[in-house]
Formats: structure tokens, sequence, C-alpha cells
């Protein structure tokens, strides 16, 4: 009898286990699929950004500033097998400290980051990480999120521009969940280590930002969100490891 | 060495009062679990309180109740495991006003798969509580997984003196 009863017990200890791990295998995604087809995205996203670009002051045409953006964009595109996107970088006529993925492939760096970047090495990381975001396609998930199916029934049919442009542009400028930046900053690092860039500028220009928003008292800018924590994130692109064989090729800008 | 168990009465051999008792056993967790919550610790204290009450009334009540207050405890512990799990989200992981981004209890899949096994735990319980407090009512055994044989292991283990018609029984 009492082996029987051990046996029931090690039966019913191995069933909560067995349960447990299946619901967790059977936790619905909070990444909500919807039906917006990439080019449907793109060709919204081009309506956007210009929009958002008006809103912000403007494109620079500074032709030094471009010319870094220039070169950052080529290198780290060519280490992309293949993208979700054609992708746009705009250089904004502005002094805040940001850059930020909208939809569709369109990334928004500000001159003020620009300027702000010690190195073009630490600018290539800030946009690897925003790229991290366009591929993933986080501002779509994120409208979803946070303004539900109606948005994406609105995109879908190709709504009201003038609205969708209020929409995204209030998404584009709060910040994405933990998961989300978890994600485009992993995928920020492995195309630095691609693209011959060291991954720890990434921990480098977070260190610089989180000390410059801290002396300065002022307002951290979204992609440089609070959360997942921020000494986590400076710690995991610190921590990353490269391949052996791996040997950065910097930039060669004056 | 086999252990001696003492005979199972059968349905007739139960008296009307043992059955209500013993159905009580599994009843009585519904109307605790009413006041249990969130404190399930309460339901525990009731069972241990009905157990020791009913446990001199036949070895037919005793194995219901003991049956009943064996399966409250994985139950109680799941249950608090929750809360306490709950708790700890809220005042050291929850920002609320991260949640709009960042909701801590979407995103922990261990709390998502843990929170779904308490709730079939719980409604596990439930069904065949009913289904013991019936079979008891009918003066029948019912077994639940290992509590059932860890129950008639504690109630009938030993020879059953009044069965026997031994008055006298050897020392313990």
């Amino acid at each position: 009898m009492l082996g029987k009863i051990y046996k029931e017990l090690i039966t019913i200890i191995l069933l909560f286990l067995v349960c447990w791990y299946a619901f967790i295998l059977l936790k619905p995604s909070t990444d909500i699929d919807f039906s917006v087809s990439s080019e449907m995205e793109e060709s919204l996203g081009d309506k956007m950004a210009l929009q958002i670009i008006g809103d912000l002051g403007g494109e620079s045409d500074d032709s030094a500033r471009t010319l870094i953006i220039d070169t950052i964009q080529n290198r780290l595109l060519a280490s992309l097998e293949t993208t979700r996107f054609n992708y746009e970088f705009h250089l904004v006529n502005s002094t805040q400290i940001n850059a930020f993925a909208g939809m569709g492939g369109h990334i928004f760096i500000t001159t003020g980051i620009v300027d702000f970047c010690e190195t073009p090495e630490q600018l290539a990381a800030i946009i690897a990480h925003e790229m991290g975001h366009v591929e993933h396609r986080h501002v779509l998930t994120k409208l979803s999120r946070d303004l539900g199916v109606a948005v994406l029934i609105l995109i879908s049919s190709g709504g009201d521009p003038s609205i969708l442009a209020e929409v995204i542009s209030h998404t584009v400028s709060t910040s994405f969940s933990r998961n989300h930046e978890e994600e485009a900053d992993d995928f920020g690092l492995k195309l630095l280590e691609k693209s011959r860039l060291k991954p720890v500028h990434m921990a480098t220009v977070f260190i610089k930002l989180k000390t410059h928003t801290k002396d300065q008292s002022i307002e951290i800018p979204a992609f440089f969100s609070t959360h997942p924590d921020l000494s986590d994130r400076i710690n995991n692109a610190a921590k990353y490891k490269t391949k052996d064989d791996f040997s950065e090729v910097p930039f060669e800008l004056e | 060495m086999s252990r001696i168990y003492a005979e199972i009465p059968q349905p007739e051999e139960v008296s009307t009062r043992e059955r209500e008792d013993a159905m009580g056993a599994y009843l009585m967790m519904f109307g605790a679990l009413a006041a249990g919550l969130p404190l399930p610790i309460i339901n525990l204290i009731a069972a241990v309180v009905y157990y020791y009450v009913n446990r001199n009334k036949g070895r037919f009540v005793k194995f219901h109740t003991l049956q009943s207050l064996y399966s409250q405890f994985p139950t109680t512990i799941l249950n608090a495991g929750l809360i306490f799990w709950t708790i700890r989200i809220l005042t050291l992981t929850g920002n609320p006003e991260t949640w709009e981004s960042d909701n801590p209890f979407a995103e922990n899949s261990l709390f998502w798969g843990y929170l779904c096994v308490v709730i079939t735990a719980n409604l596990l319980y439930f069904i065949f509580s009913i289904v013991g407090a019936v079979r008891a009512r009918k003066g029948r055994m019912y077994y639940f997984l290992f509590f059932g044989k860890l129950a008639y292991h504690r109630a009938f283990s030993g020879p059953d003196s009044a069965a026997t018609g031994h008055v006298n029984a050897p020392p313990k």
C-alpha cells in the first residue's frame, strides 16, 4: 500500500509540473498578430514621415552630419542579408537628443543626438537599436496594443492620413515595452558585431545618455527607455560576447 | 511485513449520521472557502478542526474527513503561493505607471502558467469534493488520486477490534 501511495505522490507532482510547463507553452502571445502587410506599412510610413518631420522642425540638409548618417547606414545595411523594408534615414533639425523608429522602415535621427555622440560608432549603436524596432515591427504592435483594433482597421482601410499621423506621432514618441526594448537591443548588438563594430559602443552611449539626463535633470528620450532597468540594459550590452575572430573596423570619418 | 487493514464497511452498515458527517467533511470546505478568501489558511484550519471533532465517529467518517483534509493541503499551499507571488509582483516589480506598455502579469510566463495550474487544481478539487460528498452520502467509499490511498491507510490500518469481537486490544 505504501509503495502505491508513493507512486501516486510522484504522479501528482509530475502532473503538476507537466501542467505548469504546458500552460507556460500555451500562454497567448502579448504581441498581436495582425494582417497589415509590410507593403501597406511601408506605404503608410511614407505618408506619415512627412508629418513627423514637419512636427520636429524639418529635415536637415547639413552635409557633414548627413555624410555620417549615410556612412553608418551603408555599413549597417550591408551587414543585413535581407531587410523587411526599404530603409529611409531622416536627419531632423532638432536639438533634442533623440532617435526613433517610425513605420515602414523610417528612422528619425535628430541633429542633437548626432552632435551628442562622441564617435560614429556610438551613433551606429543607437541606429542599430532603432533598426531592431523596425525589423520586429514594434511600432505597429504598439499601435495595436495601445489603441486597439480600431486603428488597425483604419490603417487597413487606408483611413484619414491626418488622424493616423497624429496617432502614430503619439505612438513613436512614447516608450516601447520591456520585451520590445530587449528585442531591439539584442538585434542592435548582433548587427553591430556583423558590421564589424564593437557591441560595447551601445553600453558606452547608454552610460553617456544616463549621465547626461541625470546631470541635466531632463526627460529621458523615448528610445532610451527606463524599462527594462537601465543598468540591466547597460550590463547586457557590456557583457555581449563577440566571436573569437572578431575585430573592429572603425569608421573613417574626419 | 504486510500491514493489516480493517474491513471496509458496506453501505448498509453505515448509519445515516455517519454518512452525513462524512459528507459534511467535503461540503464544509465550500463554506470555509468563501470565508477563506483571500486567506486560504482558514480553509485548512477549518478542515483540521472538522477532523479532530469527527475522527472518533468510525473509520468511514475518519476516512472521508482525512481525505478532505489531505486534499486541502496542496490546494492551500498553491493558493497561498499565488497570493504571495501576486503581492510580490505588485509591490516589487510592478510599476502601474508603465503598465500601459509593460504589464508584469501578462509578460511573466511562469506566473501565467502557475495561475492556470492553480485555477485547474481548484476546479478539480471542487469537482472531486462534490463527487466525494455525494458518494459519502450514499455510504460509499471514493478515492482521490494519492489522497484517497493515504486516507485509507491512516483510517483503516490495524485490525478492527469491534469487527472481530475482541474487546481487549494488545498494547500499542
